[in-house]
């Protein structure tokens, strides 16, 4: 008999083990969804520091390529749009600021940091505050998702053979400089000729629409405004725009699909077309 | 007997990770976050958090997270939480905000901002010059930016809240 205890205890164990183990792997994984983040190398305060340092740079360099537009009324508008959506995204360690570029162009950027631009030719062919918001949206999860600081790999810390930003913006001499520029020209390519990666444009678009949804405005602004800009003649100021994002098609069906997924048709935010009326028109 | 105590403790050494594991930590970092009774932005809202509180997420269903609040089953859109803190952002020194409008400034002061700012002063000078650059227009951007509370006001005006 205590011969075979130890037998029945291994048994157990085993029994035990086996029903154990796949919860055990669906709780991982599911750790693993909830922080995805921290399977990668964690964010350092250096890193933000980083990031919003260059991030200024880039602004400066777009705020070169075309004027600002100072019209108070039109820039506080739009500030409070854009700070609306961004206080509700999950970067708070960012102090988002918003322009509007003087531009026929219709377009919007995302400098990292928090440096968010459209023009005042996408402002002309909105239709409501939502949709301002969408668009907003959009940029600001290019920010929150940090995809051109990733594309340059900008860190705080040497962690890898990737040459950090930081490193850079801590460093002297003629070579960090140089190094340095080429890292804001290279982030104004992404910006005005190569465009992000795509699956970069549509993680923003289905980010941007589900601030949106969580913001309070109607989450099928941005969609409505993309399906307008398909429609708009093909023109010099739909050249950038149409050169650095996915097609039209691609774009709207990802939007189809979210929508069907979240139940968007059924949330009846506002659009808020009146006030938006007042501060642009 | 003896034996049969460790037995049985080693047994429940098992178990016990398999009961435990559920729960994961969240941090808002959104200032206000809507707690919903369903997943879903149309259900009705049963509570608010704030940023820097943290909830326990029991499950996830897509783009919400399901947790406890207030002895309630509720759910958060995963957009507005993170597995950490809410981080403070350090403002950049906007060290050369006047060199659209010629301004002079401290030698020295100049020197060390673009010593560690990764380009010069002279280098932004030159680069304003040749209207590669505005830096005027981003002191201008740094100007216009409205604080939360201003756009939370503003938003909440605008639902009607």
């Amino acid at each position: 008999m205590r011969s075979l205890c130890p037998i029945a205890f291994a048994g157990i164990l085993i029994v035990i083990f086996f029903l154990m183990a796949q919860p055990l792997q669906s709780a991982n994984e599911f750790r693993a969804r909830v922080s995805k983040k921290s399977f990668a190398r964690e964010v350092t305060q250096a890193d933000v520091e980083a990031e919003i340092e260059f991030g200024r740079e880039v602004a400066a360099r777009i705020l070169g390529q075309y004027k600002v537009v100072r019209d108070k009324k039109i820039t506080t508008y739009v500030n409070l749009v854009g700070k609306a959506v961004a206080i509700h995204c999950n970067r708070p360690e960012l102090d988002f600021k918003f322009a509007v570029l003087n531009t026929s162009s219709i377009n919007a950027y995302a400098a990292p940091g928090g440096y968010i631009f459209v023009t005042a030719g996408a402002v002309k062919i909105m239709k409501d505050e939502a949709e301002l918001a969408g668009v907003l949206a959009h940029e600001i999860a290019h920010s929150t998702e940090r995809h051109i600081v990733k594309e340059l790999g900008i860190k705080g810390e040497e962690s890898s053979a990737q040459a950090g930003i930081a490193h850079l913006l801590g460093a002297m001499g003629d070579p960090a400089r140089m190094a340095f520029k080429q890292a804001v020209d290279k982030a104004m390519d992404i910006l005005f000729t190569t465009g992000y990666q795509q699956q970069d444009e549509f993680e923003a678009d289905r980010s941007g629409t589900l601030l949106l949804a969580s913001t309070g405005y109607d989450p099928l602004a941005l969609e409505r405004y993309i399906a307008r800009l398909s429609a708009q003649p093909i023109s010099a100021d739909m050249k950038i725009i149409n050169d650095t994002h996915p097609s039209y098609d691609k774009r709207q069906a990802a939007f189809r699909a979210l929508a069907a997924e979240y139940h968007l048709d059924t949330v009846k935010h506002p659009a808020l077309q009146e006030r938006f009326a007042a501060y642009v028109n | 007997m003896a034996l049969m105590k460790i037995y049985i403790s080693l047994i429940s050494l098992f178990l016990f990770p398999g009961i435990a594991h559920a729960d994961v930590t969240v941090y808002v970092q959104s200032l206000q976050a809507k707690i919903m009774q369903q997943p879903d932005f149309s259900a009705s809202v049963i509570g608010t958090a704030k940023r820097g509180d943290t909830l326990s997420v029991t499950a996830r269903k897509g783009a919400w997270y399901q947790i406890q609040f207030a002895e309630k089953i509720g759910y958060i859109a995963a957009l507005l939480v993170a597995d950490h803190p809410p981080r403070n952002g350090k403002r950049a020194i906007n060290a050369d905000a006047n060199i659209g409008n010629n301004a002079r400034r401290r030698a020295s002061a100049v020197a060390t901002a673009g010593a560690t700012r990764g380009l010069t002063s002279d280098d932004r000078k030159r680069a304003s010059q040749n209207g590669v650059a505005d830096y005027s227009a981003l002191n201008f951007m740094d100007k216009a930016a409205v604080s939360e509370i201003q756009a939370e006001d503003f938003l909440k005006k605008g639902l009607g809240e």
